[in-house]
């Protein structure tokens, strides 16, 4: 195949800015680093257990009628700590979601996969702070994460006692880095079941260690409607 | 630790205009599929707003001034005797002329052969328009033979060298390779696959 994917390259280096981009093991990156592009065939294929017997969905834009196709497996929101890579910022996305009713989350499943460093990402739901991600109400660790162009295994993090969210309040599932896995690069792949409606989302940059925010350093940058949310579900009970 | 910046200048990216980062726009017009038969679909239906990866593609290329030209093609093999009245692939523009040539072909020794039918591609939208899809139509419609492979090529004309399109790829099943043809000015059509397969769907009558 041929260039696959180059055009789209060069649409998303948007002129005016730093446009960041190139690539590293197959794998490209644009947008200032903020997406990663695999290309080439899928790595690996593992069915994903689907099955929530007895939970709520309360947020999910995983496309689950399609077991080969649950989410974006060449296309993530970059995710990478501060010691990732040499001259590269630290970059964490958020995807925002709103409950329509009163609920308590106690199962998170989001699809994200690692390309180097410790494999192990930083998962939270946070609350919002003036339309972007607040505190942290709770964190887990994943780890045994898919190698990015993988396809299609969930990521689970459960509370079993719960987290009470309230309808009508935007809350964010944050995917970040700490100490632990501070040299991790990696990806939250994107949802393939909406590619039109803008999605809430939000981008952490850090260049305290190294590279160049566009935006604000050590801040968060709303980023609605650039990309598609990535793939996630939020799950409980009423 | 790995100095991605200096790998990043290996890598020729193209600046492109002040485009927005992901015009999300379209919605595909299937009021006049009714009553048609699907031949060949691997549209995702399952979900109208991400009919295909619109961010995913190959590259269409006219290979004017010099540069490679570059045509691509899917295969599709009916199960059943069939008359091919509409043809939907969603393709589009990235830069130079706005215009692809979309065909029908029969097959020659698992490459695309003679085009049993074209159309002239105009206006294609930009990228990162979801989920819009092109279509050609022939009222008459093209008899096709069950269990002989057909391809639905896309290519260029001599007045569309510059035109540089993409030509989209399915979302439902990013897993399995499927086969492809890929054209270029050298070596002419060569097999070979890919994963996810170009989107496209073949419809008519029975």
């Amino acid at each position: 195949m041929i260039g696959k994917t180059l055009p789209l390259l060069a649409l998303i280096a948007v002129a005016g800015t730093s446009a960041f981009a190139g690539s590293k093991d197959g794998i490209t990156f644009r947008n200032d680093g903020q997406e990663i592009v695999g290309q080439g065939s899928i790595l690996s294929y593992t069915p994903v257990d689907l099955a929530d017997p007895g939970l709520v969905k309360i947020f999910d834009n995983l496309a689950t009628k399609d077991p080969k196709g649950v989410y974006w497996a060449s296309l993530g929101a970059t995710v990478s700590g501060p010691n990732a890579a040499q001259g590269f910022e630290e970059l964490w996305p958020a995807s925002a979601f709103t409950p329509t009713g009163d609920h308590t989350v106690t199962k998170i499943e989001i699809a994200v996969s690692a390309i180097t460093g410790t494999n192990e990402v930083v998962v939270s739901l946070n609350a919002d702070a003036n339309g972007l991600p607040g505190a942290p109400i709770e964190t887990w660790h994943l780890k045994n994460l898919p190698h990015f162009l993988s396809c299609c295994v969930l990521l689970a993090a459960s509370d079993k006692k719960g987290i009470q969210v309230s309808g009508g309040t935007q809350y964010w599932i944050v995917i970040s880095t700490d100490s632990s896995d501070a040299n991790f690069w990696g990806g939250a792949d994107l949802n393939v079941t909406d590619e039109i409606d803008p999605a809430v989302t939000a981008s952490y940059c850090s260049d305290d260690v190294g590279g160049t925010c566009t935006n604000a350093n050590d801040a968060w940058t709303l980023q609605t409607g650039k990309l598609p949310a990535f793939a996630f579900a939020v799950l409980g009970s009423n | 630790m790995i100095d991605i910046r200096s790998l990043a200048l290996a890598t020729v990216l193209v600046i492109g205009a002040s485009a927005p980062v992901h015009a999300l726009s379209g919605a595909r017009a299937t009021a006049d599929d009714k009553g048609l038969v699907t031949i060949f679909d691997n549209f995702a239906h399952k979900y109208p707003k991400a009919l295909y990866l619109d961010l995913t593609s190959v590259e269409i290329r006219g290979g004017g001034g010099g540069a490679l030209q570059s045509w691509s093609a899917a295969p599709f093999t009916p199960a059943a005797d069939h008359v091919v009245t509409k043809i939907e692939v969603p393709v589009s523009i990235y830069t130079g002329k706005n215009g692809l040539v979309l065909s029908l072909n029969s097959d020659a020794d698992g490459v695309p052969g003679d085009a049993l039918k074209s159309w002239n591609l105009k206006d294609l939208p930009p990228q990162g328009s979801c989920c819009v899809v092109e279509t050609a139509k022939d009222a008459q419609g093209i008899a096709i033979k069950a269990g002989k492979q057909y391809w639905i090529v896309l290519s260029t004309n001599s007045k569309e060298g510059s035109t540089w399109a993409d030509w989209l790829e399915e979302s439902e099943d990013q897993v399995d390779s499927e086969s492809m043809a890929n054209y270029d000015n050298v070596y002419g059509w060569q097999p070979s696959t890919i994963t996810p397969s170009l989107a496209f769907a073949v419809l008519g009558s029975k």
